[in-house]
């Protein structure tokens, strides 16, 4: 049970121009788990992504990866500790997979980006990891939404860090495509220690996978549940109020009234 | 890598024809034979054609090769930086500021003595430059910094027209002489201040390429891979002031070349990565720049034409025929 702590946040506010938007936020993220983080738009999700990337500046409070204070770390460091998955699409961008993937090999590499032997078996093994081996040499412009969001996924995975951050993962994502990225984020989670941290809107697959969710109420309160606690309780409900649908706790779904 | 080799290979011969081509032709033309003999050690047929090459061809063909390669860098710099294929040298509004220096200069102080047209238009240039940075701190989107520039632009150009009006006419000839353009003012002096800051300008441009293409990951993903988003950003904006500033100099405001020729690679090059696409542009830009000053030569005519016109004559309608094609495929 002695997990590794990979990120605390200590009385943390964060949000745009030292405007808060979500403030007292205390919270550590261990290594191995995988963490939801859902919310109604608007309520700061990403901003606290954001901050947690350290594209946004602190508005106040602590924020610590592995121990040291995020704005200390240079750059290039906390890319070799965090990589991140963003709702860009990379869609327009005039590479083929495989070099988007090496991408996330820069952090380690000097100035005219030269690879080693090592890090194209980090960009191979990658790719193979999530399935994406046979589109190496495709134009991203060229894949299917799936196929795109594995190569960002790979991309992520070459960067060889602890910790994964992704907003809004599977906003295009069909079902199916849903279902097996879900199923990747877990077993890099419980299989490679990494910390996942995703941002989503979809209750029913959070609640399949995540060990623990961070949820925004209406009001920008931050609590932090047990799935296991919410699938179980009645807790569920409270957060829905909606005369629409409910959590049943004994099926374990959610149902729509009046259909 | 073989293959990008090979281009590289393949540019640099055209190139080199270009250069000989550009250093032969012009309202006198010099037999390719006795230019070779010249090399060889020997003398020409006339007298005056050792001149003509030593003193103004060669010069001038130095000139528009280097030119060429820094504006087309420049604008290749500012296409990833902005990641928008419209972005260059003008509408970063830094030639504009070069012409509100030299407009200052020639209209308002009537009269130019020594290097006195490089150092106002480097001081115009700078001047936009210092706002661009300003600006850039200011500013988190690269579109507005994208806007900004335009509106630098539209507002010095209607500082200049405000000059201009208040001018004699003698006045506003040389500044029109200027706007024109010309690889044709540069003398070896002005040769051996020049060269150097471009080289190692374009040299330093090689050298960001790991950063450059994180930056076509959007400026997000960039910080995310190590990126310091101020630093490349400063970067980036000072090697383009430097580059535009001493082109503009010394050669008046060149335009579309900075544009065009980035978009001219892609037509024949896919690949984004800086690292090959830093090296073709700089060919391509020198060999865009020959082409146009041996058709400014108008060989065989008695006339030399104004250089920044046969490349707005052609650069404009390429950029449209790309912009049209890029929108049918996409």
């Amino acid at each position: 049970m002695d997990k590794k702590i990979n990120i605390i946040a200590k009385n943390l506010a964060v949000g745009y121009n030292e405007k808060a938007v979500l403030s007292e936020l205390n919270f550590e993220v261990y290594e191995g788990e995988l963490i939801c983080l859902l919310g109604a738009n608007g309520k700061g999700k990403s901003t606290l992504l954001k901050t947690l990337m350290g594209i946004l500046p602190i508005v106040s409070g602590e924020l610590l990866l592995k121990g040291k204070s995020l704005s200390s770390i240079s750059a290039e460091n906390k890319a070799k500790e965090m990589a991140v998955v963003l709702t860009d699409s990379l869609r327009d961008v005039n590479m083929k997979a495989e070099e988007v993937v090496v991408t996330g090999r820069y952090p380690y590499l000097s100035w005219n980006a030269k690879l080693s032997t090592k890090d194209t078996e980090f960009i191979n093994s990658s790719l193979s990891k999530v399935g994406a081996s046979h589109l190496a040499n495709r134009w991203m412009v060229n894949l299917s939404d799936g196929e795109r969001q594995r190569v960002i996924l790979a991309r992520a995975l070459a960067q060889q860090t602890a910790i994964l951050l992704l907003d809004e993962p599977t906003a295009f994502l069909d079902l199916a495509h849903t279902m097996e990225l879900s199923v990747l984020l877990k077993k890099l989670s419980r299989e490679e220690g990494k910390s996942v941290l995703m941002s989503t809107h979809d209750w029913a697959t959070a609640l399949q996978i995540a060990d623990r969710i961070f949820w925004i109420d209406e009001d920008s309160n931050f609590h932090m549940l047990n799935t296991k606690e919410l699938i179980e309780g009645d807790l569920l409900n409270e957060m829905l109020n909606t005369p629409f649908g409910a959590w049943n706790a004994k099926l374990g779904k959610f149902e729509i009234k009046g259909v | 890598m073989n293959k990008t080799l090979l281009r590289i290979l393949l540019l640099s011969l055209v190139l080199l024809v270009l250069f000989i081509s550009d250093i032969l032709l012009g309202t006198v033309t010099i037999p390719l034979s006795e230019f070779f003999g010249f090399l060889n050690g020997h003398s020409f047929s006339h007298p005056s054609f050792e001149a003509i090459i030593l003193h103004y061809r060669l010069p001038k063909a130095l000139t528009a090769c280097f030119a060429g390669s820094a504006l087309a860098v420049s604008g290749l710099l500012m296409q990833s930086f902005f990641r928008n294929p419209l972005a260059g040298p003008y509408v970063l509004g830094i030639s504009s500021g070069a012409s509100l220096g030299v407009a200052l200069l020639l209209l308002f102080f009537s009269g130019s003595f020594l290097l006195s047209v490089p150092l106002a238009a480097s001081l115009g240039s700078f001047l936009v430059l210092v706002c661009m940075i300003w600006a850039s701190k200011k500013f988190n989107s690269s579109v507005s910094l994208l806007i900004l520039g335009l509106m630098i632009s539209y507002l010095t150009g209607a500082l200049v027209g405000v000059l201009q009006y208040f001018s004699s006419s003698e006045e506003i000839q040389s500044f029109v002489l200027w706007g024109m353009g010309s690889f044709a003012k540069t003398q070896w002096l002005d040769l051996q201040i020049m060269l150097p800051v471009l080289v190692l300008g374009l040299l330093f441009a090689y050298s960001r390429s790991k950063a450059l293409n994180s930056l076509l990951l959007g400026e997000s993903y960039a910080q995310s891979i190590g990126v310091s988003l101020k630093a490349i950003r400063r970067e980036i904006l000072y090697l383009v002031g430097i580059l535009v500033a001493w082109v503009t100099a010394y050669c008046g405001p060149i335009a579309f070349v900075g544009m065009a020729v980035p978009h001219l690679v892609r037509l024949g090059v896919p690949e984004s990565d800086h690292k090959i696409t830093i090296p073709l542009v700089a060919l391509t830009g020198a060999c865009v720049a020959l082409v146009c000053d041996l058709l400014a030569q108008a060989p065989g005519l008695d006339i030399v034409l104004p250089i920044n016109s046969i490349t707005s004559l052609f650069g404009a309608p390429f950029v449209i025929y790309y912009l049209l094609k890029k929108n049918r495929l996409g």
